[in-house]
């Protein structure tokens, strides 16, 4: 096991390398450099540009040096300084503007995860062992239902509902009283009292989708010839059920595991901006609107490295559930 | 003879139906025969005649959506008190599972997709134990370890943490053996135990059967459709047809003096040593019907050399005990009854 993951570590490195230097690339690939970007800006807006400070900044990215050493400048400064770059658009490091917005962006993420989890891993379940009953029928029209309607449509529903039957201000993670307040029980407890909102909104299509993979996960190893031996040995069905197929069948929901990491922080992107919860993604979506690159190319480099992590989380669950992988030949 | 005033097993005509969106297949059309106690009783067969079906159906595993509808299954477990009606127990009940994998047990065919395969055989076969003794993990352990010994797997201790793909199929057919023996069951049903096997493996398999079945004392109902393993491990044979029961009896008068029609081609086809090789081999002709098609009367006649037009497809012949523990259903049998009287 301890092999298995040292391997892997090891291939993540030029995996990581690569990712790195095309992110640089993006960063580069708009004509003009950084700084010509930002004087147009600053021109624009009318303001005067300080040559002192421009030459300053000149020199912090190396834009006079080769592009090599600037990919080295940028990318020890990330690993060594924490320091992304600077985003014109807010006026500040792209560190500080992430670090803003992290922590709820990663609890939203998390708790409408665990909904999802919490809902579709028991609906599917049922929904399998009790194929085609009433209840099947109902949890997959819901599903569908789920699936096919957008999230933004669900997002503008329940704040039209909820603003006009509860008088509840939806938008926004507080309610205006306590937006500006530190933070106090009664802030927590509007916080929860607005939370469940996007987690609804963003745990519907997930849970809907969830559903479907465990039902149809679980249905393919249900009358698999295993599951009979078992219970010619005289195993309940309910613990014939958790020890042998929904073990198997959740195999390839771990392999997918890894891919929610990277969406920690990208979000549910239009269910933010609708709601105007204060995420990342909305962030990343004006950075990718107004050519922000250093903003844009962080989010870029912070997916693509997130989604490598992802993936080796999976990996080694999937060798701790299944021994055939632990085992493999390489 | 005492075993037949004492079985262990008595099934009566048993029905066990699937019900599908094409109609009602009747995998087991009212089958009956008896187990002796510490007898091996074989169902022969063609594929699709309901052989597999009948094992699983006395245990109630038979897979969704077949039941078992009708007949009864009067187990005899324990000597002196009342038998149990198999057949009327709650598939899910705990009468049923306290029998299963206890009092009687299963071997089934492909020993690698019938064992979990992200389990160790050890942990597979101890969940037996846990399930039926009150043993603790160290004491079930040991009697996995001992049991898997019995078994001739090599190296016991060490294989308790092998997983099936670390294993050779022969072993893996042991280690299945060695899950449906921890227990000590009265009574083994192997669903074509064998049939996965090379040869060589085979003839082992076939051997350690019959040693543990003498030294554990039990029955074994052995479902295969290899006429040669009936010859070797037999003592009486139950030949099946489309669900039915054709002829049944014991080994020696099976093979040396068949009666049925059915029986008798089925013989016919076993190839022999020393057989001409220009010669074709021997095929009953026609194929067997699918479930949807069964036939009128005698579900044989369509390829039966011996049909008689305007009986065998109109009504379904009677069973006719023409010895002690010997049945033929046949209308050629019930001519020579009559003739008896």
């Amino acid at each position: 096991m301890v092999h298995y993951i040292a391997r892997r570590l090891l291939y993540m490195v030029p995996t990581l390398l690569a990712i790195s230097i095309l992110t640089f690339l993006v960063i580069q690939a708009p004509p003009g450099d950084y700084l010509n970007t930002v004087v147009a800006k600053l021109e624009a807006e009318g303001q005067y540009v300080d040559r002192a400070q421009l030459e300053a900044l000149r020199n912090r990215y190396g834009l006079d040096e080769p592009i090599w050493v600037q990919y080295w400048r940028w990318i020890t400064g990330i690993i060594i300084h924490g320091d992304f770059g600077h985003s014109f658009v807010y006026s500040a490091p792209v560190a500080d503007v992430l670090k803003e917005r992290f922590g709820f962006t990663v609890l939203l993420s998390v708790t409408s995860m665990a909904f999802v989890w919490a809902v579709a891993i028991p609906v599917g379940m049922y929904s399998a062992v009790k194929r085609y009953s009433p209840a099947d029928y109902t949890f997959t029209f819901i599903g569908f239902l789920g699936l096919a309607v957008p999230n933004f449509l669900i997002a503008l529903v329940l704040m039209y509902i909820s603003y006009s039957y509860f008088g509840q201000s939806v938008g926004a993670l507080f309610s205006p009283e306590f937006a500006e307040s530190s933070w106090n029980l009664g802030k927590i407890l509007d916080l929860l009292s607005n939370l469940w909102i996007p987690i609804v909104i963003i745990g519907t299509a997930g849970t809907a989708g969830m559903m479907r993979i465990v039902r149809a996960n679980l249905l393919d190893e249900l009358h698999r010839p295993y599951v009979t031996t078992a219970r010619a040995k005289g195993l309940t069905e309910g613990s014939l059920l958790m020890k042998y197929p929904a073990r198997l069948a959740a195999s390839p929901i771990v392999s997918t595991i890894g891919w929610l990491l990277p969406s920690l922080i990208s979000g549910e992107i239009i269910v933010s901006v609708v709601l105007n919860l204060p995420t990342t993604g909305p962030v990343m979506l004006r950075a990718l609107e107004s050519q922000d690159m250093y903003l844009a190319g962080s989010f870029l480099l912070l997916l693509s490295v997130l989604t490598v992590v992802g993936t080796l989380i999976s990996d080694v669950l999937l060798a701790r559930l299944d021994p055939r992988i632990r085992y493999g030949k390489r | 003879m005492p075993e037949s005033s004492d079985p262990l097993l008595k099934v009566e005509d048993l029905r066990t139906q699937f019900e599908t969106d094409h109609g009602t297949v009747r995998a087991v059309d009212g089958v009956s025969f008896e187990l002796p106690r510490r007898k091996t009783v074989c169902i022969v067969g063609e594929s699709g005649c309901g052989k597999s079906v009948t094992g699983r159906s006395i245990l109630q595993v038979v897979d969704k959506p077949g039941k078992v509808t009708g007949g009864r299954m009067l187990w005899h477990g324990e000597t002196g008190s009342a038998p149990v009606d198999l057949a009327s127990l709650d598939p899910k009940g705990s009468e049923i599972r306290r029998i299963r994998g206890n009092e009687i047990s299963m071997v089934f065919q492909e020993p690698m997709t019938s064992l979990s395969p992200v389990h160790t055989i050890g942990n597979q076969i101890m969940e037996a134990v846990r399930i039926h003794t009150d043993l603790d993990m160290a004491a079930a352990k040991e009697r996995v370890i001992e049991a898997l010994d019995q078994v001739g797997m090599p190296k016991p201790a060490e294989r308790f943490d092998a997983y099936t793909f670390q294993l050779s199929g022969g072993m893996r057919q042991r280690a299945m053996i060695a899950m449906a023996l921890v227990c000590r069951p009265k009574l083994l049903i192997a669903d074509e135990p064998t049939t996965a096997l090379d040869v060589t493996t085979q003839a082992q398999i076939l051997r350690l059967l019959a040693s543990l079945q003498a030294e554990l004392d039990m029955s074994v109902l052995f479902v295969t459709h290899d006429m040669g393993v009936v010859a070797q491990i037999a003592d009486e044979v139950v030949v099946m047809y489309l669900g039915t029961v054709v002829e049944s009896g014991p080994v020696e008068q099976i093979f040396h003096d068949p009666q049925h029609p059915y029986t008798q081609a089925l013989l016919a086809a076993v190839p022999r040593i020393g057989q001409d090789r220009s010669d074709r081999l021997v095929t009953i002709r026609g194929t067997v019907p699918g479930p949807q098609a069964r036939p009128p009367g005698c579900p044989f006649h369509p390829r039966c050399d011996h049909v008689r037009p305007g009986e065998c497809d109109v009504r379904e012949p009677r069973t006719v005990t023409i010895a002690p523990r010997r049945d033929v259903r046949c209308v050629l049998a019930e001519d020579q009854e009559e003739s008896h009287e």
